[in-house]
């Protein structure tokens, strides 16, 4: 090591010449900096209004890194470093680095695949596996996520890319589905005229589509039924609050009950002659 | 303005029925308070009863939500009637029928609303929207190629006698031709009104004069707005712009017909 420095020429490093020199490639590079910013702020500006947010950030990034490449490639040459060996160095090393970082990469091509397909877009409400949330942003590694409990989750790309995923929000009107079961007996004509009354008198609910209601199917204890409205995303909260309490209140109010799963007990007449566990049961309504 | 129900508002309080809308004022210093509700037209016999009154926001209900505008010691704040910030979609009791080459004209109503205007910039500011009637939306067209827009349960009259007077509402003709090879069996009708202005023409209110072309159930109508209100109200003035700059020639899909809403 200290054979190394003492071969170093301290005088020739210092002298004006080279200070000169090292100036001015500083001030190129400095130039450029700012030439690329004010490039990247331009584009910004003009895919803001053509484009999605996601479209528009990737495509600057993109722009930032070959900028800040050919920056630092002039910069090499401006001190004379022969960039060839260094490309081929470069080469070896991006291959090293490619094969050990196989996931990144699987990230970054599930990302552009992402944007392309563009199956959300940032603002969106999505549910991927267990995660519900408002997307937050689209990177190139990663999906950021805010959930509705306020927890910030990332996913990567890859998982998104080759996951079922639901995008809540992608349509402007959806049906809140309620399913209930009603007792056999029920008059189904006088519980959907209930339905539809409910569904008429709430101010969150869309007159059209009208909404849908169907006995559902048979089950032991009574009939399931299918009641559906329709509403703007936006209204979800409103409308699950108010359609839920409706429908208990006014099924109450019209002696209307929900069927519950019941078991009936038959104890035969002489009962104390049967060993514990012998007692007959059957289910009912 | 003629009607005495729309202009500057005094710095007193004022109370303000309109349709089934009370709208509450009160003026503090710099600030203008407002308050609204909707009473239910079932329960209210004095539903549709205009009225504005500088006695005082003595009846406002004591839980209501004040809103605080703050404005300017010199601020003048005035109303004006607007129209709804979505299309309407008009449901008649029962459906019509335009069979080919035929036209038609219609009215029907549609609900007002009260905007509050700040001018104190020198330049109209709206303060607060307050429809004139509490509309329920629908959704117009499929479900992924729809809008949102409000449900007018109205009859579509054929002479604007029958329709009843009511400041609260402003009268909107549409003219309906069917240039088609088919009939036109529609019973909904879509109309933008946002792309509408208002014009008093004296003891009512009107839209522009609206022109449907029914080419096909397989392609879009096409609508136009006329510059004015109809030709037969003479002397209208315009009372208010319209929300988005107007189009004369718009392609809008106009009726949902029997075929698309049953499925035959």
């Amino acid at each position: 090591m200290g054979s190394v420095l003492e071969n170093i020429d301290l005088s020739a490093l210092l002298s004006p010449e080279t200070l000169r020199s090292v100036g001015a490639v500083a001030l190129r590079a400095a130039v450029g900096l700012v030439a690329l910013r004010l490039v990247v702020m331009i584009v910004r500006r003009i895919l803001r209004r053509r484009t999605t947010a996601q479209v528009s950030m990737l495509v600057t990034k993109a722009i930032s890194y070959v900028g800040l490449a050919a920056i630092a490639a002039i910069v090499l040459l401006e001190f004379g470093v022969n960039l060839g060996p260094l490309l081929g160095a470069a080469g070896i090393v991006g291959l090293a680095v490619g094969v050990a970082s196989q996931a990144s990469l699987s990230n970054m091509i599930s990302g552009l695949f992402l944007v392309s397909e563009k199956p959300f877009s940032v603002g969106d409400a999505i549910r991927a596996g267990d995660t519900l949330g408002i997307v937050e942003s689209i990177d190139l590694l990663s999906v950021k996520i805010r959930t509705f409990d306020n927890l910030f989750v990332r996913v990567p790309n890859e998982k998104l890319a080759s996951a079922e995923l639901i995008n809540i929000t992608r349509y402007p009107v959806r049906r809140l589905d309620i399913k209930f079961v009603v007792p056999f007996e029920t008059d189904i004509e006088a519980l959907f005229e209930i339905l539809g009354t409910i569904a008429k008198s709430d101010a969150a609910c869309l007159q059209e589509p009208a909404p849908f209601m169907v006995p559902d199917t048979f089950v032991d204890h009574g009939v399931r039924i299918h009641f559906g409205v329709w509403f703007a995303k936006d209204d979800f909260i409103a409308v699950k609050t108010s359609i839920y309490s409706a429908v208990i209140s006014r099924l109450r109010e019209a002696g209307i009950r929900f069927a519950m799963p019941r078991r009936e007990l038959h104890q035969p007449e002489h009962a104390d002659l049967l060993a514990p566990g012998e007692l007959t049961s059957r289910e009912s309504e | 303005m003629e009607n005495p129900h729309w202009g500057r508002l005094d710095r007193a309080a004022s109370t303000w029925r309109l349709g089934s809308s009370r709208v509450w004022i009160r003026v503090r210093d710099d600030e203008w308070e407002v308050a609204s509700t909707h009473v239910d037209d079932d329960q209210d016999p004095d539903a549709h009863t205009t009225t504005i009154d500088h006695t005082g926001p003595t009846d406002a209900p004591e839980e209501i939500v004040w809103t605080r505008f703050v404005t300017t010691l010199d601020d003048e704040v005035s109303t004006r009637p607007g129209l709804p910030d979505r299309p309407v979609v008009v449901r008649p009791a029962s459906p019509m029928v335009l069979l080919p080459g035929r036209w038609g004209r219609f009215f029907f109503r549609v609900p007002l609303w009260t905007m509050l205007i700040s001018n104190a910039s020198g330049r109209e500011l709206v303060m607060s929207e307050i429809p004139s009637k509490a509309l329920k939306s629908i959704w117009f067209g499929s479900i992924a190629g729809g809008e949102l827009c409000y449900a007018i349960e109205a009859p579509l009259e054929r002479s604007v006698e029958d329709l009843e007077v009511d400041r609260s509402f402003a009268i909107c003709e549409v003219t309906v031709r069917n240039s088609s090879r088919e009939r036109l069996h529609f019973e909904r009708i879509c109309v933008h009104v946002e792309y509408m202005s208002l014009f008093d023409g004296g003891d009512r209110l009107w839209t522009n004069e609206v022109r449907v072309t029914f080419k096909g159930s397989e392609q879009v109508s096409q609508l136009s707005f006329l510059p004015g209100p109809p030709h037969s109200v003479s002397g209208a003035q315009r009372v208010a712009p319209s929300r988005l700059p107007p189009e004369s020639d718009l392609i809008k899909r106009s009726f949902a017909l029997i075929r698309e809403i049953t499925g035959i």
